[in-house]
């Protein structure tokens, strides 16, 4: 990850990085919740050229047996990168850093649901990488938060995340591919939004403490961003909420009706 | 809800007459308190059975009329407007005590805990969950289906995340050890109570009770648990409509799950008209709707032989604007036939 030389100009005479994005601006985002129907809860995130799918199932009967905890929930994370994920074709299955990034991504998302509320149960969380592109933890983290509230599961907040770091001596927030690839340090966070509590925090490459706090700052700005984009995601599962008078709602169904028919 | 849940960890065992029957007007106050959700703010108290003449008025006379109709109990119960909510989303009012589906921070602040309904209730805010699986509670009636077998008890699947043992004491039965097989095979579906549900959740059911028994024939759907309050409808108003119409012998267990019973082309209308129900939850008025819906159905079943009750029900809705909508109605439900 940190410091490969290369020859790609990462930052150019007018500040700007490879894909024109200022140092401080995020890739697009797009969240949909509840995309899958044979899951409890799922969401889909499009995070500039990530592509990641989070389904949740449970609370469920913990299986085998001796995982399960009397007095908790469990949370089972699994994180998988499609084969086609990738530019090189990845070996499919679990590696040594898909299984960390499980890991802390079920111990983030654990802190926030209400665990003992459901003893001697799992909670079962998907995420698959269809496309990679830098910063897949954080939109699979943000991803798979919606998709346990879309799960009807009682938490205490939405989880946020965002990656930034260092690239050619610039302080650079939501890292792209040739970024991640070439820079010199990432640093991707997850945060309780309202008390601002980290509960995923991964550094790779160097940092002074001075950029580190800067990137941190920014980071915490864009999660607030990226929370909003989650709230918007669920809400409107469910909405427009009709609240027309049954006629109306009669008509308005027998025009998508016809719409129906004409296709 | 928080008083029934200390009793229940107090008391244990005894008095289950008591909570049971507390239990059962808690979940009237809240089936109640739902429509009143839904309605509020939009209906203005319309879901009282005077819904359509405060509609037409509405189209008639403004919005500034029906104000005037409301009275000043019911502007009370209808200021909660439905409002959406997510997990961590702060709910105001530093006065009211947190009910379901929130939770108080250590800020002294309330938030949601869970995706759903605002919603204010005397002292407590609440948020009615829109999804979410079903957690049992003492006093519920469930439908459930053997997963196994031991010489003394099944292993009754009743949608939840636990599965709940029945022991043979609590049949109607006179059951010989190991004889447990011959009485209930693996599949066969049951209806019980649950009976106490302790702090690690593990569940006791019963099969010994007025109406509770082994399921024989009929057809069982699966609906989400958070919708089953509208199929039942208020004092159980949609789920005697679909039994009017129907003539099928049904049962909504609080898991979701519902049995259907009667002719194969009524079994299938009902379930239909559940799917609907399901579906369209969020409708206003859906009784009426379904109503119509029903009425229309049902002729096409028996064709031109209609009995006296529908005929009743559809002289008393006679007027012009209700025949315009049962046309569109049935255009809409030949489309649905088609499709499926």
């Amino acid at each position: 990850m940190g410091g490969t030389p290369t020859d790609i100009k990462l930052i150019d005479e007018n500040g700007l990085r490879v894909d024109g994005r200022r140092p401080d601006e995020m890739r697009p985002i797009k969240i949909e919740a509840g995309v899958l129907k044979r899951a409890d809860g799922s969401a889909y995130i499009e995070w500039g050229g990530n592509k990641v799918l989070a389904a949740v199932y449970g609370p469920r009967e913990a299986h085998p047996r001796h995982l399960q905890n009397p007095a908790k929930a469990i949370v089972q994370c699994k994180y998988n990168m499609a084969s086609f994920s990738v530019g090189e074709r990845k070996k499919p299955g679990p590696d040594r850093r898909s299984i960390e990034i499980s890991k802390v991504i079920s111990e983030a998302l654990e802190s926030v649901i209400f665990v003992e509320q459901f003893p001697r149960t799992s909670i079962d969380i998907f995420i698959e990488v269809i496309q990679a592109n830098a910063g897949t933890r954080c939109a699979g983290i943000t991803a798979a938060s919606v998709a346990l509230a879309d799960a009807g599961i009682p938490m205490r907040d939405l989880i946020p995340a965002v990656a930034s770091g260092k690239v050619a001596g610039t302080l650079v927030l939501d890292m792209n591919k040739e970024e991640d690839n070439y820079g010199n340090a990432d640093l991707p966070i997850g945060i309780i939004p309202r008390t601002r509590e980290i509960v995923l925090m991964q550094m790779d490459g160097n940092l002074t403490i001075d950029e580190f706090n800067k990137l941190l700052d920014m980071n915490i700005s864009a999660c607030m961003k990226i929370y909003e984009l989650q709230k918007e995601a669920l809400k409107k599962k469910y909405s427009p909420v009709p609240v027309e008078t049954p006629t109306a709602v009669l008509e308005e169904k027998k025009k998508v009706g016809e719409e129906k028919d004409n296709q | 809800m928080n008083e029934i849940d200390e009793k229940k960890t107090d008391k244990g065992g005894n008095s289950s007459g008591e909570r049971q029957d507390e239990r059962r007007e808690e979940r009237r106050e809240y089936r109640r308190d739902e429509r009143k959700d839904r309605y509020g703010g939009h209906m203005r108290g319309g879901y009282k059975g005077e819904r359509r003449e405060r509609v037409e008025k509405r189209e008639s006379e403004g919005r500034d009329e029906i104000r005037i109709d409301i009275k000043d109990e019911e502007i009370a119960d209808t200021e909660t407007v439905r409002e959406i909510v997510v997990p961590g989303d702060l709910l105001d009012g530093e006065e009211l005590r947190a009910g379901v589906g929130t939770y108080k921070d250590d800020d002294g602040k309330i938030y949601a805990s869970q995706l759903g309904i605002k919603n204010t209730r005397a002292n407590y805010v609440n948020v009615i969950p829109l999804a979410g699986r079903y957690m049992p509670r003492a006093g519920d009636s469930v439908i459930g289906k053997v997963v196994d077998i031991g010489p003394s008890n099944w292993l009754i699947d009743i949608n939840a995340p636990y599965p709940a043992p029945l022991h043979v004491s609590e049949t109607p039965w006179k059951v010989e050890f190991g004889d447990t097989g011959r009485y209930l095979g693996l599949g066969d579906m049951v209806l019980i109570r649950v009976v106490n549900v302790d702090e690690t959740k593990h569940v006791q059911v019963s099969m010994s009770g007025p109406g509770l028994r082994k399921l024989v024939g009929g057809h069982i759907i699966e609906i989400s648990h958070s919708k089953v309050p509208r199929v039942i409808g208020k004092g159980g108003s949609m789920i005697s409509l679909i039994k009017k119409y129907t003539k099928c012998r049904m049962f909504v267990g609080q898991n979701g799950r519902i049995w259907i019973d009667g002719e194969p082309e009524e079994i299938y209308l009902a379930s239909r008209a559940i799917e609907k129900i399901e579906n369209e939850a969020h409708v206003i008025g859906l009784t009426d709707a379904m109503d119509k819906y029903l009425s229309e159905e049902v002729k096409k079943i028996r064709g031109k032989v209609v009995t006296e009750e529908v005929e009743e029900k559809e002289s008393e809705e006679d007027s012009e604007n209700l025949v315009e909508e049962h046309e569109e109605e049935s255009d809409e439900s030949g489309r649905e036939e088609r499709e499926e």
